[in-house]
């Protein structure tokens, strides 16, 4: 066995890893053995070069730009660095996992934006043309979009998992929580969430239900299919087909049959943000230079940008804007700010007074 | 005489705390393909790895101010992608964990050219393929050590086993390598 007991003492000499008595064990080991100097040279050779995988062993897709947009989702939610703060949820909620979801649509009336505790069930609910953000129990941030409500039982919410129902549209912001999943019911789909964070959307009336995943790992069954579950992946949007067949008297839907064919699975385009436009109601900007501002300004107002000087591009601004129109909005930055613009079209050029 | 650079790891956790995304991208272009080996050994589903992957760097990045202490960073990664995998697999996979799948893990290979080495060609072959016939553990086993700088007894808590059979392993390692270099031995010049 000694010659095993060589390759252990070896081993542990390189790794670094001997004692002072093991060392003295392979010198005693290697006493009377003809050492053999070429191979011990390339061995120590082998151990300081690096070692690879086959690249043919690891066909694997990158995950930089999910690490990536985690970072600036972080910076936005701080409210520093080079980005811009649109609302720390809402920034966080643009860039991290976003889910839409179509569900059938279901009256709710007069009621105004109310919330009801029950016994045993939350309800949130929103009427045409209010939207709401609720905080949940665990942290997780809703934002509901008009028509829509959202229920999750009192008591066991949280427990085992972090189960909601949602009848419309909503987008979340979901704590992290491995112990207990978030799980969202839907008429027609059920969504479990694997990833960290997502958002809800789903719009009254459609013909078809929809998820949209812009970060993170969600599994969805159906209610057409519910032993298949599918993985929807980064940048991709499940269409189902809403299942009129058994409608418990929505009404509205029951007269559109979409067509009963299977999902389809869409990859989204570039602009993922598309997908949660409806709760970009407020752009917030805290000390931000023009530079800074001005890919936000372009895209809120839909105009470009033109830097007549440098100078300009050098100076910071803090605000709300809202309703605002363009002028408005300059108007009022001006008061901060010594800089003249001018207007054309789509086109603003910007300089220092 | 050094033949190849190393990575000041300590340099690069400085430089997270910092708030330096450089040193992020650094630490994911060194660790992204490690890391994922085991995580994919253990969850056996590719999207799942990237998953637990991500989320490794993504925390690593949240907690980059307390990580400038982390003594053996190579360890710190290691062990968080085996609990995110196991994590992800107790929540996820509906299966317990089965140990660490085999077929799953990679081939290696020396990356460097026989000039770097002063060998022949055919005997950086003969190494690699010896690497590559080494029981999957065993090669596991043996690339932490050699390439991670994980100790023994790092190697011995993240794969479960003991310091002992760590030992044994790596001996076993260095044996078939050792083996394959008598192959092709050269003539000797004198």
């Amino acid at each position: 066995m000694s010659a095993d007991r060589y390759w252990i003492l070896l081993g542990k000499k390189k790794a670094g890893e001997a004692t002072e008595e093991d060392l003295e064990e392979l010198r005693s080991l290697l006493d009377g053995r003809d050492e053999d100097e070429f191979a011990r040279d390339v061995l120590e050779k082998v151990w300081i070069a690096p070692m690879e995988p086959v690249p043919e062993t690891f066909p694997h897709r990158n995950v930089w730009h999910r690490v990536q947009k985690s970072i600036y989702a972080e910076q936005d939610r701080a409210g520093k660095g080079r980005l811009l703060r649109i609302t720390g949820a809402l920034a966080a909620a643009a860039v991290l996992l976003a889910v839409i979801i179509a569900g059938l649509y279901m009256s709710r009336g007069k009621d105004k934006p109310t919330t009801t505790v029950e016994h045993l069930l939350n309800q949130v609910a929103t009427q045409t043309g209010s939207k709401t953000k609720v905080a949940l129990p665990d942290g997780t941030l809703v934002w509901l979009n008009a028509n829509s409500q959202l229920t999750y039982e009192n008591k066991t919410f949280g427990i085992e998992e972090r189960a909601v129902t949602l009848v419309g549209e909503a987008f979340f912001d979901v704590t992290k929580n491995e112990k207990a999943p978030f799980i969202i019911h839907t008429r027609d789909m059920t969504i479990r969430v694997l990833g960290t964070a997502f958002t809800v959307k789903a719009y009254p009336r459609d013909k078809t239900a929809e998820t949209a995943l812009i970060r993170g790992l969600v599994e969805i069954t159906t209610r057409r299919d519910p032993e298949r579950k599918i993985v929807l992946k980064p940048n991709e949007k499940i269409v189902v087909p809403v299942d009129t067949s058994t409608d418990e008297g929505g009404g509205a839907s029951s007269q559109t049959h979409a067509p009963a064919g299977p999902y389809s699975i869409l990859r989204l385009g570039k602009d993922s943000a598309n997908e949660t436009v409806w709760i970009r109601n407020k752009l917030e900007f805290d000390n931000l230079t023009w530079e800074e501002l001005a890919p936000k300004l372009e895209r809120w107002y839909n105009i470009h940008i033109h830097f007549e000087d440098e100078r300009i591009r050098r100076r910071h601004f803090s605000g709300v804007i809202e309703k605002e129109t363009l002028t408005q909005t300059l108007e009022a930055m001006r008061l901060s700010g010594h800089f003249v613009y001018e207007i054309k079209g789509n086109e603003l050029w910007l300089r220092e007074n | 005489m050094r033949l190849f650079p190393s990575i000041d790891w300590q340099e690069v956790q400085n430089r997270m705390a910092d708030d330096d995304q450089e040193a992020l991208r650094l630490l994911y272009d060194h660790y992204n393909k490690r890391l994922f080996e085991l995580a994919y050994a253990i969850v056996r589903s590719k999207e799942m790895a990237e998953e637990v992957v991500g989320d490794v760097f993504i925390q690593v990045w949240q907690k980059r101010k307390r990580i400038r202490t982390v003594e053996n960073f190579a360890f710190y990664l290691y062990v968080m992608t085996r609990n995110g995998s196991r994590s992800y697999l107790r929540k996820y996979g509906h299966k317990k964990f089965l140990g660490l799948d085999d077929p799953a893990l990679p081939l290696y290979q020396i990356d460097a050219s026989p000039e770097d080495l002063m060998i022949s060609g055919e005997m950086l072959q003969s190494i690699n393929r010896a690497i590559n016939e080494l029981p999957s553990q065993c090669r596991l086993i043996f690339k932490l050590v050699k390439e991670d700088g994980l100790k023994y007894r790092e190697v011995a808590e993240l794969l479960h086993l003991s310091v002992k059979t760590v030992e044994n392993q790596m001996g076993i390692a260095l044996k078939k390598i050792h083996a394959a270099l008598h192959v092709y031995r050269p003539h000797s010049p004198e």
